[in-house]
């Protein structure tokens, strides 16, 4: 994180980076995110070498960059999520892009016509009345549904004939969409309890921007629905806020949220957080175990005050533009027990291996738990910079208060070099502990080994 | 603990009910005083401490703020244990949140139960009383019956952005916590909050509640 510490100059305001990339002038002038963004499908991405003349980005260098560099710059930001989540493929060219943006509308307003449809009722967010600000948003949303309306009414015959096409096309792939009347109606009655609850003090929700609360409720719904294995669970409220922040576009904050999901859905789901909550402990167990004794004690129940933590990618537990840059470190996938750098310095060992026993038996470094994700590393980073005082906490409710008491007060950038520190460490004694179990340490060859492995870090 | 002279008590008070109807709301305005409509939706536990002055002693109130969501209940309700009390809160604008409390009220009574084999003091909140009475008028709802017959030791109308009742409630619940514990010292004396429900799980706990 090297260029953080030194200060990088390109770490600008949140306010500034949206006003640079949507032509917006600071929070006074906010307004309702944009149903599409057709101009990004064909915009460029300034980082160096990542993009090529066809508009084709080299996704390893994507990844790369936004990792070494700690963040991408604000002002990059919305497009290059729209890369590193999956929403344009990065082997598409610009062309490809726009027709595939059209595509990606269009689905998504079949989608969203259909719940529509279906449960008409719902098309209005349930209010209680008291809540003014919350009637202002509906007014300013409606605002842009009329302007939305009235641009499609402009459209050249040409394009009209086009979208009527891809509306037929998406009709046929939704067709045999059904959903279940009670299952949707619960989901839309926690999505309009939630709604009104996500961080309405950010900058973005500010004045006319407001009405993105009814956006983010619009998609929250439509996910729902399209995905019933999953459907609504507190916290997604706040997951997707973050796209539509970033993204400020209805469709393509859908999309990347959906690809999101695709990946993170099962914590969502009654056992799936409590999946990773073991791993935090077991990694816990391998990085420190007097502190894992201290926090297991009896059971696993104490633990559970990293709920949510790791629901929520930390989000509440830093300040907000560093919880931003935190989620997209985590995102980018580079610094995984499975990411391929890792794996091909394991290759390398492992060839190395079968040279210097000679007994050509397929070795394994079996002692990497490979589902020891980085996420879980930052996580047990701050439990070992707060462990003697946790290792003071005597019960529960201590632990809890205590932990909770962090909110606000973590730095993100000690945090991320010193699970990079772990995490380089856990690897490094992992395959120690494998060759001294299974041969004879040849040093060369685990400096080699290392090398690769360092090579992958920024810290020095 | 009982030969010290100025007393201290500690008493774990769950706050519980459906999703938006308060809960979080309620223990700010108990504990800190105040009241916003914009409180983010709690995401696991929250947690708040609140001191009181009772009969020259001193009572210590953990009060847990458990995330209102049925999908994540596997993992919350681990909070449970230990509570000497709990409040279980609905929206009386909002039928559906009543027709939750049964449910709730069963599930704590299932999986909580003190030493001496009966189940914590609950209380039952109506609140946002400040938006109407519509769940309590429409219905038909005898709400003292209903309390006996589903063993709350009390209810109230509140209002957290009002500050109506809060207090009271507290007082209430606080009052029957030492009740109940007094009772689970002086095993003898007869029960004369509740009806008893013959669920006699105490062999099987006991040894959750060591502590006391």
């Amino acid at each position: 994180m090297e260029a953080l510490n030194t200060g990088n100059p390109r770490q600008t305001s949140e306010e500034q980076s949206t006003a640079s990339s949507h032509q917006l002038h600071g929070g006074s002038q906010r307004r309702v995110a944009a149903i599409s963004s057709p101009a990004l499908a064909v915009a460029r991405l300034t980082l160096p070498r990542v993009m090529d003349a066809e508009g084709r980005v080299d996704e390893s260098r994507l990844r790369m960059h936004i990792f070494k560099n700690g963040g991408v710059c604000p002002s990059e930001r919305g497009l290059a999520w729209r890369f590193l989540f999956g929403m344009y493929p990065c082997g598409s060219t610009a062309l490809e892009r726009s027709l595939l943006q059209e595509q990606l509308v269009v689905r998504y307003q079949v989608m969203k016509r259909k719940w529509q449809h279906f449960l008409p009722s719902a098309m209005r967010m349930h209010l209680n009345g008291t809540d003014a600000e919350l009637l202002a948003a509906v007014r300013y949303f409606d605002q842009r549904q009329a302007q939305t309306q009235q641009q499609s009414q402009d459209r050249s015959e040409a394009v009209r004939v086009r979208m009527a096409f891809l509306e037929l096309q998406a009709q046929i792939l939704f067709e045999r969409v059904t959903f279940d009347r009670e299952e949707l109606q619960e989901a839309i009655r926690i999505i309009d309890k939630d709604v009104p609850r996500t961080n309405r003090d950010l900058s973005y929700y500010q004045n006319e921007g407001l009405g993105n609360l009814l956006v983010l409720r619009e998609i929250l719904i439509t996910y729902a629905a399209f995905h019933p294995e999953v459907s609504y669970a507190q916290g997604m409220n706040d997951l997707c806020s973050r796209f539509l922040e970033v993204l400020d576009c209805e469709v393509d904050t859908f999309w990347s949220f959906s690809c999101y999901m695709e990946k993170f859905s099962r914590d969502f789901r009654a056992d799936g957080l409590h999946r990773k909550i073991e791993l935090e402990a077991a990694l816990l167990k391998e990085l420190d175990p007097p502190l894992y004794a201290h926090l297991v004690k009896d059971n696993m129940e104490r633990f559970t005050f990293c709920h949510r933590w790791l629901l929520l990618g930390f989000q509440r537990e830093f300040e907000h533009s560093e919880a931003l840059r935190l989620f997209e470190i985590l995102s980018c996938d580079h610094l995984e027990l499975i990411s391929q750098q890792v794996d091909r310095a394991r290759y390398q060992e492992r060839v190395a291996q079968k040279f210097s026993t000679e007994d050509g038996s397929e070795s394994e470094l079996q002692a990497i738990n490979t589902d020891f994700t980085f996420e879980l590393f930052i996580c047990a980073a701050i439990l070992l910079e707060h462990r003697e005082s946790l290792l003071q906490c005597p019960d529960d409710v201590q632990l809890l208060q205590y932990t909770n008491g962090l909110q606000g007060t973590l730095d993100l950038n000690s945090i991320l070099k010193k699970a990079e520190n772990h995490f380089y460490n856990y690897c490094k004694r992992c395959a120690w502990d494998y060759t001294n179990g299974r041969c004879r340490p040849d040093r060369s060859k685990h400096e080699d080994f290392f090398y690769h492995l360092r090579s992958l870090f920024v810290l020095k | 603990m009982q030969n010290n002279h100025h007393k201290e008590h500690l008493y774990k008070i769950l706050v519980i009910g459906d999703l938006g109807v308060g809960k979080t709301s309620i223990i700010k305005r108990y504990v800190h005083h105040n009241f916003s409509p914009n409180y983010r939706a709690t995401i696991g536990v929250d947690f708040a401490l609140k001191v009181l002055n009772w009969d020259q002693e001193t009572v210590r109130l953990q009060l847990w703020d458990i995330a209102g969501q049925e999908r994540f209940g596997n993992m919350t309700r681990v909070y449970y244990r230990e509570a000497m009390g709990a409040f279980i809160v609905f929206d009386v604008t909002r039928p559906a949140s009543f027709e939750a409390v049964t449910k709730w009220k069963e599930d704590l009574d299932s999986k909580l139960t003190l030493a001496n084999g009966k189940h914590v003091a609950t209380v039952l909140l109506a609140n946002k009383c400040d938006q109407g009475r519509d769940v309590l008028t429409n219905n038909g709802i005898k709400m003292e019956q209903f309390c006996q017959e589903n063993g709350f030791v009390g209810w109230y109308e509140t209002s957290a952005k009002e500050n109506i009742n809060i207090d009271e409630a507290a007082n209430c619940l606080v009052k029957h916590i030492i009740a109940s514990e007094k009772d689970m010292l002086q095993s003898e004396v007869p029960d004369t909050i509740t009806p008893q429900l013959e669920k006699d799980k105490g062999g099987t706990c006991s040894s959750c509640f060591r502590s006391q």
